[in-house]
Formats: C-alpha cells, structure tokens, sequence
C-alpha cells in the first residue's frame, strides 16, 4: 500500500493546469511518474512523459502501477472504476465533493479489484526518501519509523511539518481523506502498519464526526504498536459540519470529546496540538520495547 | 440538504412507499380539513428533528385541528421560524415501527436498521437494532431483509410487504443520493398495511446537480434559515462560515486546521468567534472573501482579537498573499491581529515562503511560521 521505489505512477486527469503543477513537484521530488492519461490528448508528451487516452493503454505501454487521480469530482467514480480495471494496485483522489454514493460505489468496486485508494479528498501521501504521490512536499517530512496517518490536509501538513521539527521522522506521512467516506478505513492503516518492520509507532488525526475513531480502536489490538492521536473539533458548536463532509457529530459518540474519551480508554496517548503530538512520539519512540 | 417531512414523504411516495394524504400549508393559506377525516395530524416542518417534544406536533379530532395549527403557528412565530405545516389524516394503527437507512463509513455499505419498538425514543436502543447491510456493489432485494425482520418479531401477515419496504428504501438512498433516509415510525395500520408517518431525510449535496429539481423545494428555500447573515453571505459564495459566539476571529482556509486553531484557542483559555472553511478554494478572491467575512465578525464588541493561519502544499502560496495583502489594504484588521503563513511544495513553485513573509513584511503585516507561534503572537498582543 505504500508508495516504493519501484512504483510507476500514472496521473490520470493529466489535462488540467493543476495536475501538470503537481506532477512536476511529483517528478522533483523523485517519484516515479511514468505517464499521463488525457482523454484526447493520447499521443501527445507533456513534461516530458507520453499521454495517453485510457488507463489500461497507459498501464499497458508503461507497466503503471500505481495513479494519482487528478478528474474532477463528478468524475472519481468512472477514474476509480478505470484505474481498477486497468490493474492500478494503489490509487490517490484528490477530488473533494466527490457524491457519496460514487464514491460508495467507486471504493467498494476498488476494494474488489485489490486496488488501495487514498481519498477521496485527499492530499496523497509522502514516503520519505521515497517520493510522493500528491501534494505532500518532501521538505516538511524526514525518513523515521512514524507513520503518520490524518483525516485533514491541514492538519498532515501542520503535523508532518511538527514531527520533523522535533526529529521524529516518519515511515509515511498519509492523508486518508476528508470525506465521510476513505478508501480505506485506519483500522486497515494500521494492519498494514503492523506487517511493516520499519515502522515503530503512528501518530493519528482526527475529527468529530463518523466512526473511524472507533475503527481504529478496533485496529489497536492487530497493530501492537504505540499510537498518539490528536483528535480535533472540541469546540464545534453541536449539529454543524465543520468544512469536511464527514466532520459532523450526528450522535453523541460522534463528538471530538466523546472520541478522546474513548481512545484514552483504549490506550492511546492524546495530544492537543500537532508540537505536543511531537513530544509524546518522542517519549514513545524513547521507550523501544514499550508497546501501547 | 435537510427535508422538511413534506418534501421527504413526497420523496419516499415516489419510491412506492405509502404516507397519509396530506397538504403544506404556509402561513395564511385558508385552512380547512377533509370532510371524510375524523382525526387530523397537524405538523409544524422544520428542517430539524425534535419537533415531538417541543409540542409542534399534534394528533387532534378534525375539529379541533384549526386551533392545533394556530398554537403551532404562534409557537413557531415566537421562535423566529418560517409558518409552515402539515395538515394530514391521522391514522388508525396497531403498532408503531421504525426502519432506517444509511451510509456507513466503516463497513463503506448501506446499512439498513428496523426496529418493532419505534417512538422519539428509539436513538436510545440504538445497540439492539435489526441490521442489515447491502454491498454497494448491487440493489437491495426483499430476500435480504426476511431473516432480520423474522428476528426482530415482525408477523407473518405484513411480512412481505415490510421486506419489500426494505428493499425500497434502500434503493431510494441511492437513487436519491441520500446519506440518511428516516421513517420513525412506521405505522402497521389497523387494516394491516404499512405507511410511514414521518420521513426524515438527508440529502448528499455534493450530488445536488444531478437532482435539478431540488433548487425548487421548500426545504432548499429553507436552507438558510437559521442562518446568521454572515453565514449565509458566505454560503453564497461558496465556503462556509460559522458564527460562535467567542473573542478571537479566526481567519483559515481548511477544516482541519480551523478545527484545531480553534481547540487550541480554548486551551489557552480564548474563545473562537467563528469557524471558515474554504475547501479547495485557493485564488486570491477566495481569500480577499475571506477576510472580508471574518473581519466583518472581528468589528463587533465580543471580538478582541484576530488569528490568521494558512499552510498551504498544493494551493500557490503567491494567491494566499496577495489576497491578503489586496484585502488589507482596502479593509485593515479592526482588532489586533497575529498571522502565521507556512508553504512548501509545489505552493512555492513561485513565490518561496520567505518571499512571501517579506512581502507580508512590506505590507504592514509581518508573520510568523508555524500555528504555535501565531498564538504566542496573539497572547503577546492581548494580554500585554
């Protein structure tokens, strides 16, 4: 599921201004960006890589095996269903407003065909020393044995950026996406992170609304590795979305507070802001045979 | 979108599902009840749950329902709501039922949950629910739901017709691009059929341009109602803003981030004034509306101070500061403000972030890096 050297990356979404923009801070930051798809534009080459007119042609002519999915929103659906059926093993949306019911559909199609997706919603995900599949800029990140797992693109920014200055680096920094639905939930996060011998603890954001709080105390037990999580929207007046389509408490163990409460319950250390999500890592990591 | 229960039976009567003959009634519309009715039920429509406890619905002989409407009428007049109700045949029933459908985010599935024990209180035995769940990956079918209802004491004779009900419903959450629809409760009539006396729905806006029709509805009028004028200015133009009724004006343009300024605000013993989110929105106008709105926010009394924070990876750093520098200078900061910008990536493909420190610098507005520091700032400046 993560981003490895041997990834070839197909940006799918190719045409827009933006996607060339990301690609290009993709292709500097080392990631191996094999080619574009652009619906019309098959044929063509931009920033030096060819463009062609499907996924499967792309996958085909380059052994692409991994997509940055840049389409709109009313659009993720199709490229979700596109990128699986061309043999995409790990896939990033960005698109944010994707319909709930595309991406319910989108996802599960995905999940059948074995393809990982981050997003929707989503800023991708960095692998230090590695590379990036979106917009997560080596610069803010460092390699270290933390995989850094978010629900807000801000937020894995402001974190990434806090771990890195306080010298904990990170095995993966991964915005898993903003939407009420992520194409996988942490629970899966962290069953894969359990099987990875580099990484050694993982540090958590999220927010009020839905239930993957509660799915990653349900991870916990597989993981067996010390968690800190900083849990946001404490102070959201009750019954409002705050911004992402998922950050909404619809019951009371959907509150900010209530999700504290819980994971304190369930051994995970809580941190109030992305420096002091730093320092308890810190103190984890400090501790090698300790476990949550 | 929220339905009011009108739009929402007349959501689920396309479906197949049944709902008591009933009309809108706005305020001043003549008001008059059926002849062949004995009972009437009189509703107030609120896109919001509640109403039960808060007497604005009521179950009343048909003439007595004239002065049903009129106390609710005068109940929601006092609380500032819009005049609308539903006036509909009461029915005779046997058992109140309830059946429910939604999109749940960890099984990525359309759950469907019954009980034979409906009422307002139902949200409290929300762990003994019958639960179904239906892969998105194909239709609901009647079949799916026989075992459940079997378990859940459904009889015999309405069977049938409560699995197919099922199957309904499920179908109309996608069909209609809902998250949530709601029927509590849901009737077996006397006469043995099944109808849904209440309907409580949530539409998927993000869908909203495959539903045209939707703009048209009284619910969709009724969106901005409850609204603060400066929510709803920033509704129409495309981001949201929240009015809280704290001392700091926070000034951002992600969820996450506002969420945690917000937080970190009250654990410094500070109160936010609001919350923004403008999802995506990265030009410069976005950010000029931005602090259009939340300044307008900062000029009232209960405000002392203004926290700015942007970080950016993928938006151009360069769009944030000249929006911000355009906007100052034709709207300063109406109370103390502290500023943090912070970049990287492709955002500073053209304008590196100590570039646009400088330029804040040189604007009158210099800024600091990071969110910790942007609160230090406006602690130093309010409580020196």
């Amino acid at each position: 599921m993560l981003l490895s050297p041997q990834s070839r990356v197909v940006i799918h979404g190719f045409g827009g201004a933006f996607a060339r923009a990301q690609t290009a801070a993709m292709l500097a930051a080392g990631t191996r960006v094999v080619a574009g798809v652009s619906v019309g534009l098959g044929g063509q080459q931009a920033l030096g890589l060819p463009i062609f007119d499907t996924v499967a042609e792309a996958a085909q002519a380059t052994g692409a095996d991994t997509a940055a999915i840049y389409v709109p929103a009313a659009g993720a659906r199709d490229a979700l269903v596109e990128s699986a059926d061309a043999g995409i093993r790990l896939a990033f949306v960005t698109a944010e407003h994707v319909p709930l019911h595309d991406g319910l559909f989108g996802l599960a199609y995905a999940r059948k065909r074995g393809m990982w997706v981050i997003g929707p919603n989503s800023l991708g995900m960095n692998v230090p020393g590695v590379g990036v599949l979106g917009s997560i800029s080596q610069d803010l990140c460092r390699p270290g044995p933390v995989a850094l797992l978010s629900r807000s693109g801000t937020l894995t920014l402001l974190a990434a950026r806090a771990l890195s200055d306080a010298g904990v680096g990170q095995r993966a920094c991964i915005h898993i996406g903003g939407d009420q639905l992520c194409g996988r939930n942490p629970a899966e996060y962290l069953a894969a992170f359990a099987e990875d011998p580099h990484t050694r603890a993982v540090a958590y954001c999220g927010e009020l609304g839905g239930g993957k709080e509660y799915g990653l105390i349900d991870g916990l037990a597989t993981l067996r590795k010390p968690v800190v999580a900083m849990i946001v929207g404490c102070s959201a007046p009750p019954g409002r979305r705050m911004g992402h389509a998922g950050a909404m408490a619809g019951a009371a163990r959907e509150t900010a507070q209530a999700k504290r409460e819980a994971l304190a319950r369930a051994g995970v250390r809580l941190a109030d802001s992305p420096a002091q999500m730093a320092r308890l890592l810190a103190d984890v990591l400090a501790e090698p045979s300790r476990s949550r | 979108m929220f339905l009011i229960e009108h739009d929402g039976k007349a959501l689920l009567a396309r479906h197949g599902v049944a709902v008591p003959e009933g009309r809108l009634l706005h305020e001043g519309d003549a008001f008059s009840v059926p002849a062949s009715w004995s009972r009437a039920a009189v509703k107030a429509q609120l896109a919001a749950g509640g109403r039960g406890k808060r007497g604005l619905v009521r179950v009343v002989d048909a003439a007595d329902a004239a002065v049903a409407a009129a106390e609710i009428s005068a109940a929601l007049s006092a609380s500032g709501a819009r005049v609308l109700l539903r006036l509909e045949q009461a029915q005779a029933l046997r058992a109140e039922w309830y059946m429910a459908c939604r999109v749940d985010d960890i099984s990525q599935a359309v759950e469907w949950t019954f009980s034979t024990a409906g009422g307002v209180e139902v949200e409290q035995q929300a762990g003994s629910l019958a639960r179904v769940r239906i892969s998105p990956l194909r239709n609901a079918y009647p079949q799916d739901f026989i075992a459940a209802l079997r378990q859940a004491g459904v009889p015999l004779e309405p069977l049938a017709a409560c699995a197919r009900l099922a199957a309904s419903l499920c179908r109309a959450l996608v069909a209609e691009d809902a998250d949530v629809i709601e029927i509590n409760p849901l009737a077996l009539l006397d006469n043995g059929r099944l109808m849904a006396l209440d309907a409580k729905v949530s539409l998927d806006d993000s869908a909203a341009w495959r539903h045209p029709g939707r703009a048209a509805t009284v619910s969709a009028e009724l969106v901005h109602q409850g609204l603060s004028p400066l929510e709803a200015q920033a509704l129409k133009r495309g981001f949201q803003f929240i009015d809280m009724p704290g001392d700091i004006a926070v000034l951002t343009s992600g969820a996450g981030q506002g969420m945690l300024l917000a937080d970190m605000l009250q654990g410094r013993g500070w109160h936010p004034a609001n919350f923004t989110d403008a999802s995506g929105g990265g030009s410069s106008d976005t950010v000029r509306a931005l602090v259009e709105l939340v300044f307008e926010r900062a000029r009232r009394d209960d405000v002392r101070g203004i926290l700015a924070f942007f970080i950016t990876s993928a938006t151009p750093i360069e769009r944030v500061v000249h929006g911000l520098i355009d906007a100052l200078r034709h709207c300063p900061a109406p109370k103390p403000m502290a500023l943090g910008l912070s970049s990287s990536g492709a955002a500073v493909a053209t304008m590196s972030l100590a570039q646009a420190h400088a330029a804040m610098a040189e604007a009158g507005m210099p800024c600091c890096g990071s969110a910790d520091e942007a609160l230090d700032q406006l602690d130093a400046l309010l409580r020196c």
